[in-house]
């Protein structure tokens, strides 16, 4: 079948994001829509979804922003910061929108049960899948999750049982401001805490993802000898707080005001059978035990090193991610949505706005929508889809 | 010399440039070489670790396929497991929901399609994968058998969609992980057997212990018929219990009614297993399309019917006690318990009806006179007797040694009067031939009218009762009132112990008692008159007592002065019953050798001078006396004894008598012809 191209000129394109610094939350969540829309009348059909700091009255946002959005579809998440292509706003909404003629969405947002979480996640892809209507040539899976869940593999898991191998998706989790205290998506209706929110995509045109982090391995190999959930609790058989801070370059202790940045700075990767490394970063340490809490669950017996990164490889691994993705597209993307680790922004400190424009520059000027995630879900093919401190894409 | 020309800087930058790249090239190279390398040196124990970390099979199998494909950046996995039930897909990654296809068929397809090799990697293009999975476009498949020693227990399955073939390192990796695999799901299965098995066990045993503490015929059929659908493989059966001579369903499972003949007819195959007990059959249970001989199911089967059998025996048993318990053993009529509690239940339910209390007169002069066992005898002609002659409706019980009551719903006092003095009727009626007539007395009560609780109910009619008793027995009194008239019949047991001194003096007397109450009725007579003319007709000869035995047993005809002792004997026995208080039956006696035209003794009263009782005992006492043998005469045969009595008729006999003697004696209804 022939692709179809759109020839669309970067004018266009670049009016499909909007941004909102406004303190108002309400104001924030109406403007940022607005702008996106462009002057555009929102039909049904279309699509906006919204990035917003965790620092709003999220109630009020997605209500103005559903008053102004009419019969379109309105669904987001808070994050740690949003931005855009052109726009780093500290605190602040963005919004992307993706137009209806054609590409539809089904949209499905439910609490999770976190005794069945994969399970949760696996009926609210179900149902947006139902709800996408009509299946077209393209299909993309948007997943926002809580930024708390207790293990983010059981919700890419679930996903993956409705997906399958040959629909990828791509998403984050909610962020809140590094307080780790209460993060909310929003949508089909609902505003939750401990949300789950699917939207399927299903396309005209293609809708390609990938993923990029510029991570390197630093450390020595250290094999995981106990594990409990998402709990590495010894690391060759040491208590794994231990074994990993010797990993580190220079000696850190846990008392001290760095180190959560330290931290940061310094995730562990997994190697997978591809001789990539997907990459876990540690959320919490446990004092008593010398536990490491990731929010992703490691298997027993798999094989942990503490990488490195600097502000470059970073970026690079960034455009390496866009440059994945557009290498599926036939023409120029219309749109990236962009879901990039909240850990990676004090690494990148004043050139966190180079990211999105590196992104948006390797994909032909896209436009580029995205926020700073507590995680990233993004399944192509091989790997589990659950990433932490790296570069996921949707280009549509 | 000449100088070589100094090499620019910016040539060797790019060098340094180019040499740069290239050594990160192979610096990324190596990481990547040593990321797969850690991750091969862990696979194995990884995969051994998650298939320990769970017990269920299904979860096992299904974390186990996850695992794999993650640890193989494969796209899809599959296991494809037999568990007993063909090969199935029991874990799977990758697929789109509901793109599994269920037809079995495929799936064994698959089975089929995947080399014999433990392992096989190569290109999705030279395998020819169904449709279902070529579908995902892959482009590298790797097969890997679970087997567990000789034992094929299913298939693994990966692909990738990248262009990243499986290499052979991988491949040997994937033979130790399907080994492991397969261990796991072997041990799960029989993991899952023993639970299965012991799940059985345990409902086995619930069971056993609910038939064991159930009694009650419908419930241990309807758990029994349950049961076997749902443990021994039956798709429908029916429990049948044989009782008191017959067969009848009592439960049933898997049908929708029907008894068995429609769902005979219905093309399934049914076969019956009877219900044995100590080679007694209890029934049989009839199922449809019964398992295998010698499989499990079929022994389950077995022994199922076979403490269903045990249960319902002792539920039959149970219920035959019980019955026993409500019936009185020697009469067959309901007991004193169940008296109470209908008695109760009619009196909380305050209907219309009236209660009979009965008891037999004189019933201990029987049993010490005559015997215990004749005394039982008596028990149960009464019982009979009263049992055939109530309404339906109505019911019998022997509450007490002689005594019965009957309860009368929706009968009130007078009407009960009736009913009592047809029971007391149908028992002398019955009774009327034996050498000593039974008489019952009878106390009438009305709910309502004399009581309204049990206890003064019964009370009351057995204040009726005794009544009755007081008044000379035999008759029926309403509480608080009239007494009735005894039915007529004997009562002379006292003069019956003389009589029986002479065995032949009360046979004769019996049976011409029995022919003259028939010819009286004939006659039509009332009760009164043939109650006395019973009585005359019994002890008739009773002045014969009096007659040396010599005179009275000669066995050649008596001279004149014989003669004339013998005729006294009419007086004596007039006598003997006027002392005794009969003074009707002493006439009739007295009279019952006079002769319609005046030529008989004692007093030669001729025609309507002499009762009509006299003349009937006259009639019958000859005809007895013709048909017998004697020492100085043979028997004659009925029709000349008939003919005899025809000539004497008008002369000898009264003529009405005769008359109705004949009919009688034409109708069979005379007592058959005895020796002397």
């Amino acid at each position: 079948m022939a692709v179809q191209t759109r020839d669309t000129s970067a004018a266009e394109r670049s009016d499909r994001v909007g941004c909102s610094s406004a303190p108002d939350s309400a104001q924030a969540g109406r403007e940022a829509l607005l702008a996106a829309a462009n002057g555009r009348t929102p039909a049904a059909g279309d699509l906006f979804l919204l990035f917003a700091s965790a620092d709003y009255d999220i109630d009020r946002l997605y209500n103005a922003a559903v008053d102004a959005a009419g019969p379109a579809t309105v669904t987001g998440c808070t994050s740690q910061g949003s931005f855009t292509h052109a726009e780093n706003p500290t605190s602040g909404c963005v919004a992307a929108y993706v137009a209806g003629d054609a590409t539809s969405a089904g949209v499905c947002h439910i609490s999770r049960d976190s005794d069945d979480i994969a399970g949760s996640a696996r009926r609210a892809a179900q149902a947006a899948r139902e709800r996408a209507g009509e299946r077209r040539e393209h299909e993309a899976l948007v997943l926002l999750s809580d930024g708390l869940t207790p293990d983010q593999r059981e919700v890419a898991r679930g996903t993956y049982a409705v997906t399958g191998a040959k629909i990828p998706f791509v998403g984050g989790a909610a962020a809140d401001t590094l307080q780790w205290k209460r993060t909310q998506t929003f949508g089909d209706g609902h505003v939750r805490s401990d949300g789950i929110l699917a939207v399927w995509l299903t396309s005209d045109h293609p809708l390609a993802v990938s993923v990029g982090h510029g991570w390197r391995p630093r450390g020595r190999p250290m094999l995981v000898t106990r594990t409990e959930g998402t709990i590495v609790w010894e690391l060759d058989g040491r208590p794994a707080l231990e074994a990993y801070l010797a990993e580190l370059p220079y000696p850190i202790e846990s008392k001290d005001p760095r180190f959560f940045l330290d931290v940061l700075s310094h995730p562990v990767g997994v190697p997978n059978g591809r001789g990539r490394y997907d990459v876990r970063q540690l959320h919490a340490y446990l004092p008593e035990g010398g536990g490491l809490n990731f929010n992703t669950g490691i298997s027993e017996n798999s094989i942990i090193q503490v990488m490195r990164g600097e502000v470059d490889s970073l970026l690079e691994g960034a455009t390496e991610a866009a440059a994945a993705a557009g290498s599926q597209l036939e023409g120029d993307p219309q749109l990236a949505l962009v879901f990039s680790c909240g850990s990676r922004v004090p690494l990148l400190g004043e050139r966190i706005a180079e990211e999105a424009r590196a992104i948006s520059q390797r994909l032909a000027g896209a436009p580029v929508c995205g926020f700073f995630t507590y995680g990233e879900f993004a399944r192509v093919d091989g790997s589990s889809g659950v990433h932490n401190a790296s570069v996921a894409v949707l280009a549509l | 010399m000449s100088q070589l020309p100094d090499p620019q800087p910016e040539d060797a930058l790019a060098r340094l440039h180019a040499q740069n790249a290239a050594l990160s090239a192979r610096l990324e190279d190596m990481e990547h070489y040593t990321a797969r390398a850690l991750m091969r040196a862990t696979r194995l124990s990884q995969v051994i670790a998650v298939l320990g970390s769970h017990d269920d099979l299904d979860r096992t199998i299904d974390r186990a396929a996850i695992e794999v494909a993650e640890l193989f950046s494969a796209d899809l996995a599959l296991l494809v497991v037999d568990t007993g039930a063909g090969p199935r897909v029991e874990g799977q990654w990758g697929i789109e929901s509901g793109e599994i296809p269920e037809d079995p068929a495929e799936i064994v397809a698959l089975d089929e399609l995947a080399p014999a090799d433990p392992v096989t990697v190569a290109a999705a293009s030279s395998v020819p994968l169904p449709a279902w999975l070529a579908a995902y476009d892959p482009r590298h498949v790797a097969f890997a058998r679970l087997t567990v020693g000789d034992k094929a227990v299913g298939l693994m399955l990966l692909l990738r969609r990248a262009e990243d073939p499986f290499v052979s390192e991988e491949a040997t990796e994937l033979r130790a992980i399907a080994h492991r695999i397969a261990l796991a799901i072997e041990n799960g299965l029989l993991q899952r057997n023993m639970r299965s098995q012991l799940a059985q066990l345990h409902r086995l045993q619930r069971l056993t212990a609910e038939l064991a503490g159930t009694i009650q015929l419908d419930a241990i059929g309807a758990m029994l018929a349950d049961t076997l659908v749902s443990e021994a493989e039956v798709s429908r059966c029916v429990v049948y219990v044989e009782r008191d001579g017959s067969v009848a369903a009592i439960a049933s499972a898997g049908t929708d009614g029907g008894g068995e003949p429609e769902l005979m007819s219905s093309g399934t195959r049914w076969e019956r297993f009877q219900l044995i007990v100590a080679e007694k059959s209890v029934g049989y249970v009839a199922v449809a399309e019964p398992p295998a001989e010698r499989s499990e199911a079929h022994e389950m089967l077995l022994h199922l019917t076979g403490l269903g059998a045990l249960a319902i025996d002792k539920a039959l048993a149970y219920d035959r006690s019980v019955e026993q318990a409500r019936h009185d053993s020697l009469t067959g009529l309901l007991g004193h318990r169940v008296f109470y509690e209908t008695l109760d239940a009619l009196v909380s339910a305050s209907p219309q009806f009236s209660i009979i209390l009965l008891d037999i007169d004189d019933f201990k002069e029987i049993n010490d006179l005559q015997g215990h066992q004749r005394g039982d005898e008596v028990l149960c002609l009464v019982a009979d007797a009263m049992r055939g002659a109530v309404r339906t409706g109505d019911t019998i019980f022997r509450i007490g040694g002689e005594e019965f009551c009957s309860i009368l719903p929706g009968a009130h006092p007078d009407e009960a009067e009736l009913i009592a003095d047809r029971l007391r009727t149908a028992v002398s009626d019955v009774s009327a031939e034996l050498p000593h007539p039974i008489t019952i007395s009878a106390g009438v009560a009305g709910f309502r009218e004399h009581a309204r609780a049990r206890d003064k109910l019964i009370a009351a009619a057995d204040a009726a009762l005794y009544q009755s008793k007081r008044s000379g027995k035999n008759r029926t009194t309403i509480a608080g009132g009239r007494t009735s008239v005894g039915v007529p019949v004997e009562r002379t047991q006292a003069l019956e112990l003389l009589v029986s001194l002479d065995p032949e003096m009360v046979a004769h007397g019996v049976h011409t008692a029995i022919l003259a109450v028939r010819i009286a009725r004939a006659l039509d007579l009332d009760d009164e008159r043939i109650a006395d003319l019973h009585t005359a007709a019994k002890l008739h000869d009773i002045g014969k007592i009096g007659i040396p035995p010599a005179i009275l047993h000669r066995p050649g005809p008596l001279d004149d002065d014989e003669f004339r002792i013998v005729k006294t004997h009419p007086v004596v026995g007039a006598q003997l019953l006027r002392a005794w208080g009969y003074e009707r039956p002493a006439e009739f006696v007295l009279a019952h050798h006079e002769r319609i035209d005046g030529g008989g003794y004692p007093s030669q009263l001729a025609g309507d001078q002499i009762a009509l009782e006299s003349r009937i005992i006259h009639a019958a006492e000859a005809y007895f006396a013709m048909t017998v043998d004697r020492p100085h005469q043979r028997a004659l045969s009925q029709e000349a004894a008939l003919a005899e009595l025809g000539r004497c008729r008008g002369t000898q006999f009264d003529e009405r008598v005769v008359d109705a003697l004949v009919v009688i004696a034409h109708d069979g209804l005379v007592g058959e012809r005895r020796a002397a």
